[in-house]
């Protein structure tokens, strides 16, 4: 009596429990539903929802120092224009030719004092091209923009050359001299 | 062009379930009473009585994504001029040349060989080198990731000193996590230390520092803000010192195309988007920037410092 009852407490349950389980798990894996029914698969995906936030990006157009301008998108909201007085084209670091002329001080320093306060005298007669342009920069951006490859442009080469080829004894005598003096 | 195989992709699919839809349409919705009420508002305003169907329960959300806002600068340059430039630069025609390596001819396995995985090979103490990136068109360095980082020592003892780091990067980076649907952006992740070091006081889970990746037209975003406002701002800035040449070629850090550098508290003044109010942060933080590339293997450091000297970030020798 016992034996049959336990008998049939335990194979009531694997006929009515365990097989089923069996076949589902066959049927998902071999084949979930008629592929026709499901051609696409746009039900797995979630369900459409309002994404997270951005901050806002404000444009702000930026002026650099030799009047060109671009337009960058930030999240800064406030200056709607802004004007570089330091930027990648007037830096010594990313032109360095603008250090040889004499251009690299800008507003600031020994050398930009200098031509503030000598501005309107024309002193710009033997590093012409240096003083010219850094003047433009300064103050009248459009004058060197309008030409904005000149002849003149190419003009402190060919001075530079040739003043490379005066000796510091012809340039300056008597410091050439004081010197050999001392050497003496 | 590219969603109407899609359209007739979707059609088809109606067509097919026409036929068990009234089976399928009750599990589908989300609300089976709403779907029955459409359709018997649908049936009686072709009767009789046209009774006002609630716009609310007909429209469904759609997919929201945020598309491109504007163009950015600095991946127009990158498309335009440097991707061909960086090809014709660091191609390599040893590496595309390159005959197919013979199959070694290998001594027959002992026993204890047999079944073992083999070690790897060996140069020195290290093991081989990664594989080099081949260079040609459709694998031209390129930028992957550019992440911001900084560490907060203050965080140590009181947590709310990462807030302005936060507030700084999100400022900076203008990227939240997942935002706008944008898939790839992680958003400002607030780190946590891995071990504990008692020197510091620190101990592991303890949140010190904050950091964003940024992808794509950000990353972009990014570097412009960087090499536009912020490097040229600096004072006595000389570049980007280059290692010394007495660091090893074959270290796993040389072979990874990742340049980076730091940058101190006063370069983060100069972001546009914290000058605009500096006021709001109430301390400024140094942070370091690592410009990840896809380039592996040899000579993937020289190649990477190429790409992102590409972008106007300058690099000097001590």
């Amino acid at each position: 009596m016992s034996q049959s009852l336990l008998r049939s407490i335990s194979t009531s349950p694997s006929s009515s429990l365990i097989r089923p389980t069996s076949q589902q798990i066959r049927t998902k894996t071999s084949t979930a539903s008629p592929s026709s029914l499901w051609l696409s698969r746009t039900h797995l995906q979630p369900q459409p929802s309002i994404p997270p936030p951005v901050p806002p990006k404000y444009p702000m157009r930026v002026v650099l120092s030799d009047g060109s301008s671009f337009t960058a998108y930030t999240t800064a909201p406030t200056p709607s224009t802004k004007k570089l007085t330091r930027d990648v084209l007037n830096n010594p670091l990313w032109a360095p030719a603008s250090e040889r002329r004499g251009l690299g001080e800008g507003e600031e320093g020994r050398v930009g004092r200098f031509r503030k306060r000598f501005e309107g005298l024309g002193l710009d007669g033997t590093p012409a091209p240096a003083a010219n342009a850094g003047a433009g920069a300064n103050e009248q951006g459009g004058e060197t923009k309008e030409g904005a490859f000149e002849e003149n442009d190419l003009d402190w080469m060919s001075e530079g050359a040739q003043e490379e080829k005066i000796s510091e004894k012809q340039r300056n005598p008597v410091k050439a001299a004081k010197k050999g003096g001392k050497k003496k | 062009m590219s969603s109407a195989p899609l359209r007739t992709f979707a059609s088809s699919a109606c067509r097919t379930s026409t036929l068990p839809r009234s089976v399928v349409l009750p599990t589908l919705s989300r609300a089976a009473s709403s779907s029955s009420s459409s359709k018997k508002s649908s049936s009686k305003s072709s009767s009789s009585s046209p009774a006002p169907a609630t716009p609310l329960e007909e429209w469904a959300l759609p997919r929201i994504h945020l598309g491109p806002t504007h163009t950015s600068r600095y991946s127009q340059h990158y498309n335009s001029t440097l991707a061909s430039d960086l090809m014709y630069m660091t191609y390599s025609h040893r590496l595309s040349q390159r005959p197919p390596k013979p199959s070694p001819i290998e001594p027959a396995l002992t026993p204890y060989e047999a079944n073992r995985p083999r070690p790897p090979i060996m140069r020195g103490n290290r093991a081989l080198r990664t594989k080099t990136t081949q260079i040609t068109s459709d694998s031209v360095p390129k930028l992957e990731s550019v992440i911001i980082h900084t560490m907060v020592k203050e965080a140590i003892g009181n947590k709310s000193a990462l807030l302005s780091a936060i507030a700084a990067f999100r400022a900076i980076s203008g990227e939240t996590p997942n935002g706008g649907g944008r898939s790839g952006s992680s958003g400002v992740e607030v780190i946590v230390a891995k071990k504990s070091a008692a020197a510091w006081k620190l101990r592991a889970g303890m949140p010190v520092s904050v950091k964003v990746e940024l992808k794509g037209e950000a990353m972009y975003d990014f570097i412009q803000s960087l090499v536009d406002f912020v490097l040229p701002r600096l004072r006595d800035f000389p570049g980007i010192p280059l290692p010394p040449a007495s660091t090893p070629k074959n270290s796993p850090a040389s072979l990874t195309g990742v340049v980076s550098f730091g940058f101190s508290p006063t370069a983060m003044s100069f972001f546009p988007q914290i000058e605009s109010n500096t006021d709001a942060y109430p301390k400024l933080h140094g942070f370091h920037v690592y410009f990840k590339t896809n380039l592996r293997g040899e000579n993937a450091h020289e190649h990477a410092r190429a790409l992102v000297s590409g972008f106007r970030i300058p690099f000097h020798r001590r």
